[in-house]
C-alpha cells in the first residue's frame, strides 16, 4: 500500500478520527513483514491489538457456566414454595397486628372517654352542685326567718302568760 | 427460555466480555468470574431480554461495572492487608519482568498504566473494533468524551513508543 495513504490514515488515527475500516487496514498493513523503517516504532502497537483479539476463555468455561445456570434454575424452582409460605406467615402477622391495633384503640375509646366529654360532665356537675347549694341556702334562709318569728311569738306568749298570772 | 437457547444467545460474546474484564481487573481468574457473573445476572432477567435493544452492549456495561467493583474491593482488601504487614508495593515477579521486557508485554503494560477510562475506550475501539456510539453507550459517556479519551490514550502510547525508540529500548 502507498506510504502516503498510510500516513494520511495514521494522521486520522492519532487524532481519533479514523473509521473502523481505516483501523482494520492499519492492523493488516502493520502485520506485514516489509514496511518502511519509519513505521518500525509503532508497528508493535498494531501487532499487539491483533494478538489481543485472540485472547480467549478456556474450554471448560461453557461447562462451568452450564452447571452454574442449572443450579440457579433449580433454586428458582424451589423458591416459589418457600416464598408462598413466607407470604402466608407475613399475611397472618399483618392481620394479627391490625386486630391488636383495633382492640387497643377500641379499649382506649370505651374505658376513657375523650377529654372534651369529660369536661362537659364536670361542668354540668359543678352547675348542679351550685344550683343545689343555692336552693339549700334559700331554704335555710326561709327557715331562719320562721325561727325569729316563732321566737318573737314565744316571747309574746310568755309575756301574756305573765300578765294573766299577775 | 431454556439454558441451551440462552447459551446460543450469549456465548458468542463471552471472549469479548472476558478481554474487556481482563483489561480492567488484570487477572484471568477474576475476569472469568466476572463473565460468569454477568451471564448469571442476564439469565435471571431472561424474561426481560426482549426489552433490551442491544444485548451485547448491555452485557459489556454489566462487565464494566462488575469488573470495576471487583477491582475496587480488591484494592480495599490489599490496602487493609498492607496496613497490617510490610508488603513490597507492586513488586514485579521475575515472570512479569520477562514479560514486560518483551515488546508486546511492554505495550500491554503501557496500556494497563493508562487512566481507567482511556484504557477502556482503547480496548473497546482498538481491540474489539466497536463504533464510537457503542462505546459511548457502554461507558455511559458522550461521543466527544469517547474521542477525547481515545486521542489521549493513543497519544500516550505513541509517545512512549517513540521514547523507547530514542533510548534504544
Amino acid at each position: 500500500m502507498d506510504s502516503n495513504k498510510i500516513d494520511h490514515i495514521l494522521e486520522k488515527y492519532w487524532e481519533g478520527e479514523s473509521s473502523l475500516q481505516d483501523e482494520a487496514m492499519l492492523r493488516e498493513y502493520f502485520s506485514q513483514e516489509d514496511i518502511p523503517a519509519k513505521y518500525e516504532s509503532i508497528r508493535p502497537m498494531f501487532q499487539f491489538f491483533k494478538t489481543e483479539q485472540a485472547s480467549f476463555l478456556d474450554g471448560d468455561f461453557d461447562e462451568r457456566l452450564t452447571s452454574k445456570l442449572k443450579a440457579v434454575e433449580a433454586t428458582d424452582n424451589i423458591k416459589p414454595r418457600r416464598h408462598s409460605l413466607t407470604v402466608y406467615i407475613r399475611r397472618a402477622a399483618a392481620v394479627a397486628a391490625i386486630f391488636i391495633g383495633v382492640l387497643f384503640v377500641f379499649n382506649k375509646v370505651m374505658v376513657k372517654p375523650p377529654s372534651g366529654l369529660a369536661m362537659t360532665e364536670k361542668a354540668e356537675a359543678k352547675l348542679a352542685y351550685a344550683e343545689a347549694k343555692a336552693a339549700l341556702m334559700l331554704i335555710s334562709k326561709k327557715l331562719n326567718k320562721g325561727t325569729s318569728k316563732a321566737e318573737s311569738g314565744i316571747v309574746m306568749v310568755r309575756k301574756a302568760t305573765d300578765v294573766i298570772k299577775e | 427460555m431454556i439454558i441451551e437457547d440462552y447459551k446460543k444467545l450469549v456465548l458468542p460474546i463471552k471472549n469479548k466480555l472476558f478481554r474487556f474484564s481482563l483489561r480492567i481487573v488484570g487477572n484471568v481468574a477474576e475476569a472469568e468470574d466476572v463473565v460468569q457473573e454477568v451471564f448469571i445476572k442476564v439469565w435471571n432477567k431472561r424474561s426481560e431480554l426482549d426489552t433490551y435493544k442491544n444485548i451485547e452492549a448491555w452485557c459489556m456495561t454489566l462487565t464494566k461495572n462488575l469488573s470495576i467493583d471487583k477491582l475496587r474491593s480488591k484494592h480495599r482488601r490489599v490496602d487493609a492487608f498492607a496496613d497490617t504487614f510490610d508488603m513490597p508495593s507492586e513488586a514485579a515477579s521475575p515472570y512479569q519482568v520477562a514479560a514486560t521486557n518483551d515488546t508486546m508485554g511492554r505495550i500491554g503494560k503501557m496500556m494497563t498504566e493508562l487512566p481507567e477510562k482511556q484504557r477502556m475506550v482503547m480496548q473497546l475501539r482498538d481491540i474489539e473494533g466497536m463504533s464510537y456510539k457503542e462505546i459511548a453507550e457502554i461507558l455511559s459517556v458522550t461521543l466527544d468524551q469517547v474521542k477525547i479519551n481515545l486521542f489521549r490514550a493513543r497519544k500516550a502510547i505513541r509517545s512512549q513508543l517513540l521514547n523507547s525508540e530514542s533510548y534504544g529500548l
